[in-house]
């Protein structure tokens, strides 16, 4: 078995509402496309901002490739990790090339320009995200589907290994939602290990490798989706408001709301 | 540097060329070429450009380039195109240190407003600085909140010093308010341009961080940025450049608005560009005002901060109609 990108244990985090998260073990390795999920409020954008850097743990290990990520500077972290946070916009509409040009920050010196190794890592995320016909438009003259492949196209110019993405698909239609994540399975198979936090359970469950099912700030249930999503661990996330079928093609578990209580 | 920003320079180099021959007094640069030390006439011509119509436009450069600038940067920093250099409260600051030299000269003795403006408008600043620096970090919102509250509560304290003032004295305050750049000499240039020069530098070293800030602390922070260090300078930079300015050429209105906000349109959002073209065009502008200023009542003079905000205001007004 390949060495986890990220490897996670014994993860204690609290804020001063009273707020506690506690992982025992998270990892993701190479090839693999991570989904955490869990209702409202169970941490899942809190255990994400603590496994990319951004938000520290009170107690715990996070290991990048097998060291400390307390040993790296943050654009270090940069250059491991993608990281997309929730609901990302911006008053000033830069164009999809520009916007993509950003994600090489990390790669740049102070004061040096991007040079041809840049604009090759940019060219490469827009091709990746099939956004090259939109390199020089507007974020604003976007829809929300291209906007969003906008934004990882520039996480994808970081050259991460990594990719944390914090509920991508929020807002989209079916058609661009499952675009997007089919698009985070081919990065997957290129090598990349993929986490992204969703509340789109039949997704999750129909592509990804594994998944991770948050409450109340611990993980109860993971593993191969089947073995997660099943009505019991439901049960316990969201209450008795689901039951599964089968998905047609593969299988998957579809979770489905019910109609009476 | 694109060929956009070189016209900006070639503009701003022409108008400053061109400023130095308008005014009350006509001087043409044949005077100039024909002075001669005997001639009593000729030497007048001199003493009008060089001692007093270069200083003027060179501050100018210096107090339009700032104010736009740091409008651009603020509006980066704040996640608000409609900031500007005075939205933290910084004019107000200053204009209290300048009616308070105003009202009581033998504080400040023979140096003028300019001392206490500027330690006003630092006062000022850092108020708002500590009053905000506390909740996590120098976040948009709250920032705004204290700059508008610090900038309230200096014009009550403005409004109770011209009660107390003569009216000879409220003249001159009211004169200050107004914005101008015909007090100047080139002392007063080189008093505010080591501040200036300083915190222009620091903001336009950091106009890649201003571009991942403009997605949020959360995306730039992920990016690599340290966001609360780039919060941090910028406020301490833009505060002290334009601290520097409004003390010597008073809260001169709009340029930090409007001159960001054409900008944008004309040459886009990276900030690289924007702060550069920013400068030549802030300063060409307010050269440009400054000269209309002189003649446009010639002998007497109109404030330029009459002329900036007569083109600002309109403007400001388009600009919120268009605004979805």
């Amino acid at each position: 078995m390949t060495l986890p990108l990220v490897d996670v244990s014994g993860l204690e985090f609290s804020r001063p509402t009273g707020f506690r998260l506690n992982v025992e073990h998270l990892f993701v390795s190479p090839h693999e496309v991570v989904g955490v999920v869990g209702p409202n409020g169970a941490g899942k954008s809190t255990l994400l901002q603590i496994v990319a850097g951004i938000e520290r743990p009170d107690a715990g290990e996070i290991l990048i490739r097998d060291l400390p990520l307390a040993g790296f500077t943050r654009l270090e972290i940069a250059r491991i990790i993608g990281y997309l946070p929730q609901e990302v916009s911006s008053v000033y509409p830069y164009t999809v090339y520009e916007l993509v040009m950003h994600g090489r920050y990390p790669h740049l010196a102070p004061w040096q320009r991007p040079g041809p190794r840049d604009r090759t890592a940019v060219e490469n995320a827009l091709t990746q995200t099939d956004m090259n016909r939109f390199a020089d438009r507007r974020m604003d003259e976007l829809s929300g589907g291209e906007f969003r492949r906008a934004l990882l196209a520039s996480v994808l110019a970081q050259e991460p290994e990594l990719l944390f993405l914090d509920e991508p698909v929020s807002g989209l239609d079916i058609h661009h939602a499952t675009g997007f994540i089919r698009l985070l399975t081919e990065l997957a198979h290129r090598g990349v290990g993929v986490l992204f936090v969703t509340h789109n359970l039949n997704l999750a469950s129909l592509f990804c490798d594994r998944l991770m099912l948050l409450s109340e700030g611990t993980i109860f249930a993971s593993g191969p989706p089947n073995e997660v999503l099943t009505i019991s661990h439901l049960g316990r996330a969201y209450g008795n408001a689901t039951l599964t079928v089968s998905h047609p093609e593969t299988g998957a578990p579809m979770v489905l709301p019910r109609r009476d209580q | 540097m694109n060929f956009r920003c070189l016209f900006l320079l070639v503009l701003l180099v022409a108008v400053s060329i061109l400023a130095l021959f308008v005014g009350p007094v006509d001087v043409t640069p044949l005077d100039l070429l024909r002075a001669t030390p005997e001639s009593r006439e000729s030497g007048l011509a001199m003493e009008i450009v060089l001692r007093q119509r270069l200083p003027r436009i060179l501050l100018a450069v210096v107090t339009g380039g700032a104010l736009a600038v740091v409008g651009a940067a603020f509006q980066g920093l704040l996640g608000n195109p409609l900031a500007t250099p005075y939205t933290l409260g910084l004019s107000g600051g200053g204009a209290l240190g300048a009616v308070i030299a105003i009202w009581a000269p033998g504080v400040v003795g023979a140096w003028g407003a300019p001392p206490l403006s500027l330690a006003g408008a630092l006062m000022a600043a850092s108020i708002v600085y500590l009053l905000t620096t506390r909740q996590r970090g120098l976040r948009g919102e709250p920032l705004i909140l204290a700059g508008v509250i610090v900038g309230f509560f200096c014009s009550a304290m403005v409004l109770l010093v011209r009660y107390l003032a003569s009216p000879r004295q409220v003249v001159l305050m009211d004169r200050w308010m107004m914005g101008g750049l015909e007090q100047v000499g080139f002392g007063q240039i080189a008093m505010i341009l080591p501040y200036v020069f300083a915190g222009l530098t620091v903001i336009i070293s950091l106009h890649r961080e201003l571009d991942q800030l403009a997605f949020g602390s959360a995306l730039a922070t992920g990016r690599g940025v340290n966001v609360p260090k780039l919060r941090r300078n910028i406020f301490v930079a833009g505060s002290l450049s334009t601290a520097a300015v409004v003390s010597v050429a008073g809260p001169i209105a709009f340029i930090g608005l409007m001159v960001p906000h054409v900008l944008r349109r004309l040459i886009g959002f990276s900030h690289g560009r924007l702060l550069c073209a920013s400068f030549l065009l802030g300063g060409a502008f307010l050269v440009a005002c400054d000269a209309v200023a002189r003649t446009i009542l010639a002998p007497s003079e109109i404030p330029v901060g009459v002329i900036t905000a007569g083109f600002g205001g309109p403007f400001f007004l388009v600009l919120l109609l268009r605004r979805k």
